[in-house]
């Protein structure tokens, strides 16, 4: 059964027409996202930021100490993994933790937000190994490649709460066709929202439909997370050769491992 | 598919190697690994470089020439990219006249990389993983160089640069220790210097750009000083580390160094790997690059190797007439000798250009060397411009035949030429004196430094 007349009305003005109520940042990680970003960032200041929030240091420390990202030394204490790591590091971990705090949890849908979540944090650090291979920090790319799907769980809540108030169930096999079209639109959204980049912003919006350098990338990193090989066009703009793809890869076992910890 | 001739690499020296061959008749296909033709030249380095060079001047002129009247502070969190806003257009600019100038020449390009089967035989593979097989008569390798990234040194692109990043960093930084004091090194320690970046630069060379004449290495040392960066020469970084946001160089005199950024520009690579040069009979030196002859030969006779990959200067002014010479050779066409005569230009601040030989050549050769000098703070133009140091140097052999010029001074790289063409042209000293020159012009200190070796003439008369 397709969804009733009224829910689709109110759907669509939610997903094209901005009316869409997108989830705010957690305020520790709006202020270490907008620390990490200013020239006078120091360690002090960043560690200050991230302990007002415990839950934080306890999920930083998590993530810090999967294959992705940690090294042959255990990191033990927050000074010490924002040391290691560097600021840029520290806030898209910051940003992994607040995308998976605050949207890919849908009561009812655990299993297939998660996969999402799982999905979009692989095609994060493909973008970052891509970006890398290509003598770039990687930063716009990780945050578009983690954020490229986040438009899913959005709408998927939405529609949800859509039903709830008309007294209606939401049948699962009416969720996905109904989320896919506005996704990418609603993910770019949020990340305004959230105040990155524009250009992260604009990749989101633009990853099934590429036109720049970051948007072929993500739309790449997407493909080999989807543990797809033919990655055809995107390859041909970013320059990326088979035995380069090749390279990137080779990372596959410390990607999935990371995200396995992490999803 | 069969060619005359196959150019591996876009870049300024299989530009010029492809064009000539072209004009010549021969049929030509030049192979680029990127989308895009120009090299490291148009994409990463001379021109991006340039581009927020020409900021950075504009903003010590204006601060100089104003005497103060106008405050130009940058605010601290300067994103770097708003200072080279002009970038794409200039870069697309270039890149679009590099295309249509081969489109026009009739040279075919395909976008792919090339593997050599036999020294006549080379696989190109699209980046569908796909290869054609072409038959070259002739191949012009001109792949160019890349940063050398050392196993110890923690590049990041985040805290750690290496010169095809340096100018993805986000924010202007407050610090930026500069390893190295080369061409590039430099480039980027008196840019980020005079754009207000507290610069350090390391390295073992007592003076930066040591390759040129001493007094002229020494100005761009004292100008890079003045601007208030620091200079530590006889030294070397021993351990780069990183923690948090700022990055330790520790010398080997035990002297730790904090910075906000690090750029490592200590040498590049030729970028040989995936030619499969063994096919081709073809093996790197030491230094991992390609050894050539005077004609830009290889050690195998139909494969020529010029620009980056054969090493020093790596100019693109260099890299283009060895394209150029590598072409007429392999087809038989003649070269006149002046075409030997190729100018160097550093875009320091100030810039620093040379052409011929330095006074030290001259005196090695000749036994003597008569130098004229002017200093342009002397000049009406100099002082107009609130030139407050810059030096020119007319260097003559004992009978005054201008042989070499070296000039150091913003708009060098330009004012090179005059001498160039007095070399050419066999002119002695004098003709500068006998000829007039615009009123007031840079151009002037010519006539200056002849002056002064006419003052020498009649001394040593006397």
């Amino acid at each position: 059964m397709a969804l009733t007349a009224s829910i689709q009305t109110r759907f669509s003005a939610l997903a094209t027409g901005g009316e869409l109520s997108l989830p705010i940042l957690p305020d520790a990680i709006a202020r270490a996202l907008d620390l990490a970003g200013k020239p006078d960032c120091d360690l002090r200041k960043m560690s200050e930021v991230v302990r007002r929030d415990a839950s934080l240091v306890a999920h930083v420390m998590r993530v810090v100490n999967t294959p992705a990202y940690a090294a042959a030394t255990k990191l033990v204490s927050l000074d010490q993994a924002i040391g290691r790591l560097g600021f840029v590091t520290i806030k898209q971990i910051l940003l992994v933790v607040a995308s998976q705090a605050r949207v890919f949890r849908v009561a009812g849908f655990e299993t297939e937000v998660r996969a999402t979540f799982a999905h979009c944090l692989a095609t994060a650090l493909y973008a970052t190994e891509i970006a890398k291979h290509r003598k770039r920090l990687g930063d716009e790319a990780f945050m578009a490649g983690l954020l490229h799907d986040i438009g899913r769980p959005l709408l998927m809540q939405a529609l949800i709460d859509l039903h709830r108030e008309e007294r209606m169930t939401l049948e699962p096999e009416n969720v996905w066709p109904s989320v896919a079209a506005a996704h990418a639109r609603v993910g770019g959204a949020l990340a305004d929202r959230w105040g990155l980049p524009p250009r992260v912003a604009e990749a989101i919006r633009r990853h099934h439909s590429p036109d720049n350098e970051l948007s072929h990338l993500v739309a790449l990193a997407d493909l080999l997370a989807h543990g797809k090989e033919d990655v055809g066009s995107h390859a041909a703009v970013l320059d990326m050769y088979p035995e380069d793809v090749a390279e990137i890869v080779k990372r596959k076992d410390v990607i999935d491992q990371t995200v396995k910890e992490l999803a | 598919m069969k060619f005359d001739m196959l150019v591996i690499g876009s870049g300024p020296a299989g530009q010029k190697a492809a064009i000539q061959a072209a004009k010549a008749g021969a049929s030509v296909l030049v192979v680029e690994q990127v989308a895009r033709p120009g090299g490291a030249c148009v994409h990463r380095g001379t021109i991006p470089s340039k581009t927020l060079r020409e900021t950075a001047v504009a903003l010590g002129l204006v601060r100089r020439r104003s005497a103060g009247a106008f405050d130009l502070k940058l605010p601290d969190d300067l994103k770097l990219a708003s200072l080279m806003t002009r970038l794409d257009e200039v870069v697309a600019a270039h890149q679009k006249f590099i295309g249509e100038q081969l489109e026009r020449n009739g040279v075919e390009r395909w976008h792919g990389r090339a593997r050599f089967v036999t020294p006549n035989l080379i696989d190109i593979r699209g980046t569908d993983g796909n290869a054609s097989r072409v038959a070259a008569k002739f191949v012009v390798i001109a792949t160019g160089s890349q940063p050398r990234n050392p196993d110890d040194v923690p590049i990041d692109h985040e805290r750690v640069l290496d010169s095809d990043s340096i100018l993805s960093m986000a924010y202007l930084p407050q610090s930026l220790v500069v390893i190295g004091s080369g061409v590039i090194a430099t480039e980027y320690a008196c840019t980020f210097s005079a754009l207000g970046v507290q610069v350090t630069m390391i390295d073992r060379s007592p003076r930066p750009l040591a390759f040129l004449d001493e007094e002229l290495s020494n100005e761009v040392k004292a100008a890079f000083e003045r601007d208030g960066g620091t200079y530590l020469g006889g030294r070397t970084a021993k351990v780069i580390e990183t923690e948090g946001g700022t990055v330790f160089t520790t010398l080997d005199d035990g002297r730790v160094i904090r910075s906000e950024k690090l750029l490592y520009c200590l040498g590049r690579v030729a970028c040989l790997a995936g030619l499969n040069l063994d096919a081709a009979g073809i093996t790197p030196d030491a230094r991992g690059l390609l050894a050539v002859d005077q004609h830009l030969r290889t050690s195998v006779p139909n494969i020529y190797a010029v620009g980056d990959v054969i090493g020093p200067p790596s100019l693109a002014a260099t890299a283009m007439e060895q394209g150029r010479r590598a072409a007429c050779h392999a087809l038989g066409l003649p070269l006149s000798s002046s075409s030997q005569l190729v100018p160097a230009g550093v875009y320091s601040i100030p810039e620093v250009a040379s052409v011929g030989m330095t006074e030290a050549q001259v005196r090695e050769k000749y036994g003597h060397a008569i130098v004229g000098r002017a200093r342009f703070e002397e000049l009406a133009r100099g002082q107009i411009s609130a030139i407050e140091h810059g030096l020119l140097k007319l260097v003559c052999d004992p009978e005054e035949r201008v042989l070499g010029v070296q000039v150091v001074c913003e708009g060098a790289t330009e004012l090179v030429h005059v001498g160039q063409v007095a070399i050419i042209a066999g002119w002695r000293a004098d003709a500068f004196v006998e000829n007039i020159f615009n009123f007031p012009t840079l151009a002037e200190a010519y006539r200056v430094a002849a002056f002064d070796v006419c003052k020498q003439r009649a001394k040593r008369a006397a």
